[in-house]
């Protein structure tokens, strides 16, 4: 019985699909039927059809090759070519005697493939690995039972004892040579360095990579930091300076009481002090407030105790009931020429604090929680001041602290290394692998805030040769050193090869190749 | 008051198996330039466009909105351009010559414009009105959908124009494309489904074809144009200014594509991506070598079609020595050095090979991309079409779509 293998070509099918299933399925099979059916457009052109005959041609030498279509138009077409394209029906009425049942089989599984071409079923597109459709004869398969050894079952002479015994001397002693030795095999190799560009879009609004869109998830990050700085009021005041401090002003009544700026305050030594800006003291309360001497001079800088309001006088209760507490004494009050804050002063600190407040970021902005950054901001948030005093005032010296904070986008370079090297892989074959890949970026980009930015990438990587070295050690065992090292070189990027074998006078490489030791550089 | 006029012109659509691509251009009416402004791209899945037909109507016309909807947002107030030009070609595209001889009612009068378009409307519902049977003998239903004039005579005497002449008879020799009926229906279907009104529909040869005669000092030169489109090669012969042949098979950068995807059993986009990268040299060479020994039968074959391609024209037609490569394949490399290096040229009965070069878009000077995006050999057709559709309609006659 003959065996043989069908292919019914599917009318969406491209002309190298088609090709290409012919080939794979003669390439295995020496006997095959081809089944073209209806609407096979492509075969009406006439370059298309010799390409498709020339195939079958180069092939019908080798193999045995049936064509068979429904469509009576293109087996009118095919007459002109060399190769014979049979209409089914006609085959059917006229061979239906001595058809096999698997060929009635095979037609009728084609006239039903046929019909849902024709009612538009989905049909599944043959892959190109495998034809769409494949019968064999199932006794193709059916092999003959092995007849199994029959041993010999005489007993084994003395003499033939004693020969073999001496061939099993010889044979050992041959063996040792062989086993003894041992090889030590070292394999330069030549790197192939390659540079390639991509563009990768670093994306806040994804959780994944995908190597498809060239894509890796990246997020935005705050950086904080605060410094703080004290600098040297360098206006000068003549006639010294008036001593001034926070008082604590306590209201024992029952009722709130605001007091007025300039509001007067008075030491048990009768100095005079006056209030800064005006304030309101809530019930059975206290608030601080700011005092300042009415004179300049050194006799104001008091020391800590009760001053009284003397604007309250009038109002026994309310004067016995409220009053100031100065907690620490006075100290910067001056009789000789003082200093004040200037404009100029609290530029200074302003710029000397943004300064320090920019070197603080930066040093923690190349990376953060274990991401790298990618674009930073380039202008600090809002700075925030505390203590700094206002032009004019009366101080020495003063001590402020300044605050701020960076956007910048950060993304991990694990996720980066991954991508680039999925791209990268695909263009590495089985028997390579890729290793110093150096990836570079163009610049760093403007902050996108919430926006995926797109970034051109420089990668510099070398591919290297992959050494099975088990199965090259099974490659050149036993054979001598030349062979081994004319092998070796043969393989692709071979540098150079070094081969020494122990003991010296071994005239082969070990039998074993478990004492072929290779190493790669 | 002083900046640059520009005349609105026709959207481009150029529909391959695997993309479907949108170009919006205007002509600047003080340089002449052709500036194209935006473009549109919209990727089709498998089997929404085959080779010689739209199997998903309803999923192309969604990629066309898609793809319209870049090149002019709804806010861009570019209603008024609501005209649209197709280009064509498959293997089962048909390109035929015919001549049709009209008697004039009063030969001493001069043609007259009137006169000239009614002779043209006539010939349009002559050749509506026929039943096309394919020459090459299947029974897939085809429609017209482009007549080109390739002579117009006059009592024997060939002229330019026919206007203010006199004459007897008027012959015209023209060149037909028919398509398959359900394509030029699906095209039909799309247009209006967008709300847009088919200006034409052009073969891709004879687009470009016009676009290097029309930029050529020399009129007369021969040429050969060889498009490797996604599915199939189009190989037209240009002539006299004029249209002369056209054949194709179906070999495309698809099956060069599909070659690479086998050998290194990878999906068709990451193929694609190494297929470019191949021939911009970018690969390692071991992979490189790979790659050309997966795409040596795949490019035999398609060298094997166009020889047989060229017979056929032979038959009739002297081969020129210059051959234009492009197409979405063009740049493959093996492909131009398949050309280059083999003898092919001795299966024809030729001496001396003709020489060929990769057409691009940088060769048109005229047309401007304020895009950045029009780059490579297989937008050489889409220039095609654009050119066509910006020339006066007298030279060719385009597809209407009767009321």
């Amino acid at each position: 019985m003959k065996s043989k293998k069908t292919l019914i070509l599917n009318p969406k099918d491209s002309l190298s699909d088609i090709i290409y299933q012919i080939k794979t399925l003669a390439g295995k099979n020496k006997k095959i039927v081809i089944y073209i059916p209806d609407a096979m457009y492509l075969l009406y052109n006439p370059v298309n059809r010799d390409l498709f005959s020339n195939t079958i041609k180069n092939l019908i030498d080798k193999y045995d090759i049936d064509l068979y279509s429904t469509d009576k138009d293109l087996v009118e077409c095919m007459k002109s070519s060399d190769i014979k394209l049979s209409h089914i029906d006609s085959i059917i009425s006229d061979e239906e005697e001595s058809l096999e049942t698997s060929d009635t089989d095979i037609y009728t599984d084609f006239l039903s493939y046929k019909q849902a071409i024709q009612d538009n079923v989905s049909i599944q597109q043959p892959s190109k690995s495998e034809p769409l459709f494949e019968a064999t004869n199932p006794n193709f398969n059916n092999r003959q039972s092995i007849p199994s050894d029959h041993r010999n079952d005489k007993p084994m002479s003395k003499t033939i004892l004693y020969i073999s015994i001496v061939l099993g001397i010889v044979f050992s002693s041959i063996l040792s040579l062989i086993l003894i030795p041992k090889a030590d095999i070292k394999i330069k190799t030549q790197a192939e360095e390659l540079s390639k560009d991509f563009d990768i879009t670093f994306d806040p609004n994804i959780t994944d990579i995908s190597s498809e869109n060239r894509t890796i998830p990246s997020v935005i990050n705050t950086i904080s930091a605060s410094v703080d700085g004290t600098y040297e009021a360098t206006g000068s005041q003549v006639g010294g300076t008036k001593a001034e401090g926070k008082i604590t002003i306590v209201n024992k009544t029952s009722t709130a009481q605001q007091l007025v700026a300039n509001t007067r305050f008075l030491s048990d030594k009768n100095k005079q002090f006056r209030l800064i800006d005006s304030v309101i003291i809530p019930a059975n309360s206290s608030t601080q407030a700011t005092i300042r001497a009415d004179v300049a001079g050194a006799e104001y800088n008091i020391s800590a105790g009760k001053l009284t309001i003397p604007g309250l006088e009038d109002n026994p209760a309310k004067f016995s009931s409220i009053y100031g507490e100065l907690k620490e004494a006075l100290k910067n009050g001056a009789t000789e020429d003082g200093t004040v804050v200037t404009d100029q002063d609290l530029d200074k600190a302003r710029v000397d604090l943004q300064k320090k407040l920019t070197e603080a970021v930066n040093s923690q902005v190349s990376e953060k929680d274990g991401l790298k950054s990618l674009a930073i901001q380039s202008k600090l948030n809002e700075i925030k001041y505390e203590g700094l005093p206002s032009s004019g005032d009366r101080v020495r010296s003063f001590n402020v602290k300044a605050s701020s904070s960076l956007d910048g986008v950060f993304y991990k370079t694990d996720d980066l290394d991954k991508l680039i090297k999925s791209l990268l892989e695909t263009q590495v074959l089985d028997s390579q692998e890729l290793s110093n890949v150096n990836i570079k970026f163009d610049k760093q980009q403007e902050f996108p805030n919430k926006q995926a930015v797109k970034v051109r990438v420089y990668v510099s990587y070398s591919v290297n040769n992959k050494f099975d070295k088990k199965e090259l050690a099974n490659k050149i065992k036993l054979k001598t050193i030349t062979q081994a090292k004319n092998y070796l070189q043969e393989l692709d990027n071979i540098d150079s090869v070094e081969v020494s074998l122990r003991p010296g006078f071994s005239p082969i490489l070990p039998v074993l190749s478990s004492r072929i030791n290779i190493t790669v550089e | 008051m002083f900046g640059k006029k520009e005349i609105l012109q026709p959207l481009i659509i150029d529909i391959t198996e695997n993309k479907v691509s949108v170009l919006d251009y205007t002509i600047d009416t003080k340089t002449g330039n052709t500036i194209i402004k935006s473009m549109g791209e919209t990727k089709l899945p498998f089997g929404v466009v085959s080779t010689d037909a739209i199997e998903k109507e309803d999923v192309l016309t969604k990629a066309v909105e898609e793809a319209l909807v870049q090149v002019r947002p709804s806010t861009s107030g570019l209603k008024d351009q609501n005209t649209v030009v197709f280009g064509v070609s498959n293997p089962t595209l048909e390109i035929t010559p015919r001549v049709i001889e009209i008697q004039r009612d009063n030969p001493n009068q001069k043609i007259r414009s009137k006169e000239w378009v009614n002779t043209i409307n006539n010939i349009y519902t002559q050749f509506d009105s026929e039943v096309y049977n394919s020459i090459h003998g299947h029974n897939l239903p085809l429609s017209l959908v482009q007549i080109s004039l390739n002579n117009i005579i006059l009592d024997n005497e060939e002229v330019f124009s026919p206007i203010d002449r006199v004459s007897q008879q008027i012959t015209l020799e023209t060149v037909n494309t028919y398509i398959p009926s359900s394509y030029k229906q699906s095209l039909i279907n799309i247009a209006k489904d967008n709300n847009l009104q088919i200006d034409g529909v052009y073969q891709y040869g004879y687009g470009v074809g016009q676009l290097i005669l029309d930029y050529n000092t020399n009129k007369d030169i021969s040429i050969l144009l060889i498009d490797i489109r996604f599915g199939h090669t189009s190989i037209s012969l240009i002539q006299d200014q004029k249209i002369i042949y056209v054949q194709s098979f179906s070999i495309g950068s698809h099956s060069f594509t599909q070659a690479v995807a086998n050998a290194f059993q990878i999906t068709i986009d990451e193929a694609e991506t190494v297929r470019q990268e191949y021939s911009m040299l970018q690969l390692p060479r071991d992979m490189s070598r790979k790659i050309t020994d997966a795409l040596e039968s795949e490019i035999s074959l398609w060298l094997q079609g166009l020889i047989t391609s060229l017979k056929l024209i032979s038959v009739f037609h002297s081969l020129p020595m210059h051959i234009f490569l492009y197409g979405e394949g063009a740049q493959l490399l093996g492909v131009k050095e398949s050309l280059e290096y083999s003898n092919w040229h001795k299966n024809l009965n030729i001496n001396q090979k003709p020489s060929v070069s990769i057409l691009t878009p940088k060769q048109f000077a005229h047309i401007v991309d304020m895009t950045s995006q029009i780059e490579g050999a297989r937008f050489v057709d889409m220039l095609g079409l654009i050119h066509l559709s910006s020339i006066p309609l007298d030279i060719h006659l385009p597809y209407r779509i009767s009321e």
